[in-house]
């Protein structure tokens, strides 16, 4: 840690803090020329002073001395740097200067290297927390590469709070030497990672990006946020053509042909990168819907259809069956809606006739689990705050909590046992998660509740369109393999 | 290939109708049957060869913008309109032509546009999208980094909104989408192997009634470095 600080308010100081509190199990050297000893650890004056090799040097040193430190990690051996320090090529000319000779240098030394500029790097499962965001989420198989740092961050953020894992998080700053295809490629070769997922404000070799998406996209999902307007109709044209392609967003039709998952918002990229982590692929785009209500399932339907996916009518024998046990309200199509008919045993045999018809191949269930929500509208109700009917409400919560837990595990069940989707879009994903059954049931499987159907329809129109990419590369029609 | 040097050589800083077609038949990309001519007589000879009607058009590298320097006719139906038309665009080109084109009158309602730009970014791109005056109306297009494959070529048929032109109607056979996917791939491949071609524009590329594409307007633009 070249560049390890004393004072909490100092990035020498958060980093150094994050790889002790993320329980680095290799030893941490602390460079400084004047403390003896930061957070407990011996500090040493000069990295030419620590014992044994060294792995890895994090440098937040002042712009003019990243260089002399580089050096200084080229005589050691140092295997890789992680470059935070900022006032390079993102500031003028001169600083760019100085960032060129920066990659010269690293080139010399032969060292991989991340940044400048930048907030760090991630390691879950080799318990490496090298940034200076004090974020530390479980370690599952999702890895993200960002241009910016913070955005990074809101994903870990959002992570530790539904409890999903990540594989790994490079915040690629400046990009002086190692590139973010270069990072996509790394992830496509990862055997922890399973998902990728990228946040890009530019790509200046776009050839080359493209290249190292089509090399990817085959075996895992690539998700990509792209920040900045696409610049438009700064080419000299002389054509039709030209002029067009100015106006149009060639990055994303580069993306797509190379079979990345573009995404609109973070909220988007979050969601499909779970989505992606904890479900297969359906193998057409044709989905039943099964809700709770009404409304949820209308809207359902029209986020499914936006998404290019296909609701197709209910078989005759699936009517026939759910005829034995629904009122006779219940909508008689796709989406099946319950018109709150029933109990959950209800619903639960709603579900399993879906999502064992060959009809569909992907299910949106909406309207999961009642109990951290009956909680949530009962707290204050003057009728159960009765010394008399306080024990009632809870023996009426406990119930709930049980057949919630008892509907959760069929769901996951179902999904495992047909290899298709079910994602469950319900109001229980907005209440909080200490006492909810459903989210610690489907935390377990990485998976996640979805707040709204928009979400839901959304996501498995990613999973749908990525499947039908993973066919057309196999040369298969859509149905198959 | 020798056309684009000589071009190169002569400083043009686009190819003729005729000679960017040239460039295109000899990726497989189907043109217009055609033939550059330097008198009326041979103008009708070679109109009678390719059978009534026909089309003339002025041809020179300088020459981009046929229809407002007013040198094209369509539709001659016979060899005394041919003499007429052939003198009216020598009269009307105000420049220096490398003679006249003797184009088939392709027949069909089904304009489409396709076309190379070389991206800063991404390098060769292809264009598909509506052709005709819809190109700059309805900006329907869509695009592909070169190389494509196939299956990038039918994709990117597939994303333009106005997708059902290609599809059978009104007694118009369905178009016929092996030969544009093989026009499209073909297109990529000129902006690969030749690093001289800046911009090509195919348009219009009529679908024939029987679905077959044929490019009956072509310009190629060049990178003339020396020119700047």
């Amino acid at each position: 840690m070249i560049g390890a600080s004393a004072t909490p308010s100092k990035w020498g100081f958060g980093i150094l803090h994050n790889l002790i509190q993320g329980q680095f199990p290799g030893p941490i050297y602390p460079i400084n020329l004047k403390e003896k000893e930061i957070l407990g650890r011996k500090a040493y004056p000069s990295l030419a002073e620590t014992p044994g090799p060294v792995d890895l040097a994090v440098i937040v040193v002042p712009p003019e001395k990243v260089i002399p430190a580089v050096l200084d990690c080229g005589r050691k051996g140092v295997a890789a740097a992680v470059i935070i320090t900022a006032g390079f090529g993102e500031v003028g000319a001169e600083e760019m200067r100085r960032q060129e000779e920066l990659s010269r240098v690293i080139r010399q030394t032969g060292m991989a290297a991340i940044g400048p500029n930048c907030q760090g790097v991630m390691s879950a499962q080799s318990r490496l927390f090298a940034q200076f965001l004090w974020l530390f989420p479980p370690a599952g198989k999702i890895s993200i590469v960002s241009q910016s740092g913070n955005v990074g961050g809101s994903l870990m953020g959002r992570g530790m709070a539904f409890g999903i894992g990540f594989s790994k998080f490079v915040s690629s700053g400046n990009e002086a030497v190692t590139k973010c295809h270069e990072l996509l490629e790394y992830f496509g070769e990862d055997p922890e990672t399973e998902v990728v997922m990228a946040y890009l404000e530019g790509v200046p070799e776009g050839r080359a990006f493209f290249r190292a998406l089509k090399r990817v996209t085959p075996r895992k999902p690539v998700l990509i946020l792209k920040g900045g307007v696409t610049e438009a109709g700064s080419r000299a044209c002389a054509s039709h053509t030209g002029i067009l392609a100015g106006e149009s967003d060639l990055f994303a039709s580069a993306c797509r042909q190379a079979g990345a998952v573009l995404v609109d918002t973070l909220d988007d990229l979050f969601y499909s990168a779970v989505t992606f982590a904890s479900q297969p692929l359906p193998r057409t785009n044709r989905v039943g819907i099964v809700t709770w209500g009404g409304g949820w399932g209308v809207l359902a339907a029209d986020a499914c259809v936006r998404e290019g996916l296909c609701l197709p009518a209910l078989p005759a024998e699936v009517i026939a069956e759910l005829n034995e046990f629904l009122p006779s309200r219940w909508s008689h199509n796709n989406p099946v809606d319950l018109a709150a008919g029933g109990g959950p045993g209800v619903l639960s045999r709603t579900l399993e006739l879906m999502v064992k018809s060959p009809a569909f191949d992907g299910v949106v269930q909406l309207g999961i689990g009642i109990s951290s929500f009956l909680r949530f509208m009962t707290q204050s109700s003057f009728f159960f705050g009765h010394a008399d009917r306080a024990k009632v409400r809870e023996t009426l919560l406990s119930m709930a909590v049980e057949s919630d837990k008892k509907f959760s595990e069929k769901v996951m069940r179902l999904s495992r046992e047909t290899g298709k989707p079910i994602l469950s879009a319900s109001d229980t994903a907005s209440t909080p998660s200490e006492d909810n059954v459903v989210m610690q049931t489907f935390r377990q499987e990485g998976k996640i509740i979805y707040p709204t159907p928009f979400h839901a329809a959304r996501c498995l129109g990613h999973l749908a369109r990525y499947a039908r990419f993973r066919q057309k590369i196999k040369g298969e029609k859509p149905g198959q393999g | 290939m020798e056309l684009l040097e000589k071009a190169l050589k002569k400083k043009q800083s686009t190819l003729s109708e005729y000679d960017s077609k040239q460039l295109l038949q000899s990726y497989g990309v189907p043109v217009t049957r055609e033939y550059l001519v330097r008198s009326a007589k041979e103008a009708v000879a070679k109109a009678a060869e390719l059978g009534y009607p026909v089309v003339l058009k002025g041809c020179a590298a300088a020459l981009a913008h046929k229809t407002e320097s007013d040198v094209v006719r369509l539709a001659l139906a016979d060899a005394k309109a041919v003499r007429r038309a052939f003198k009216e665009i020598k009269a009307n080109a105000g420049m220096k032509l490398d003679g006249v084109l003797v184009q088939e009158m392709v027949k069909g309602q089904r304009e489409l546009v396709v076309g190379l730009i070389r991206d800063a970014q991404f390098g060769p791109c292809v264009m598909f999208g509506l052709g005709g005056i819809y190109t700059e109306i309805l900006r329907d297009v869509s695009f592909r980094v070169a190389p494509l494959e196939k299956r990038d070529a039918l994709e990117m048929m597939d994303e333009i909104k106005g997708k059902k032109i290609l599809d059978a109607f009104r007694g118009m056979e369905p178009a016929d989408k092996e030969t544009l996917a093989q026009a499209l791939i073909a297109l990529g491949e000129i902006g690969l192997q030749h690093p001289q071609v800046k911009e090509i524009d195919v348009n219009p590329l009529i679908l024939k009634k029987s679905g077959e594409p044929v490019a009956v307007d072509a310009l190629v633009v060049l990178e003339n470095a020396k020119k700047k």
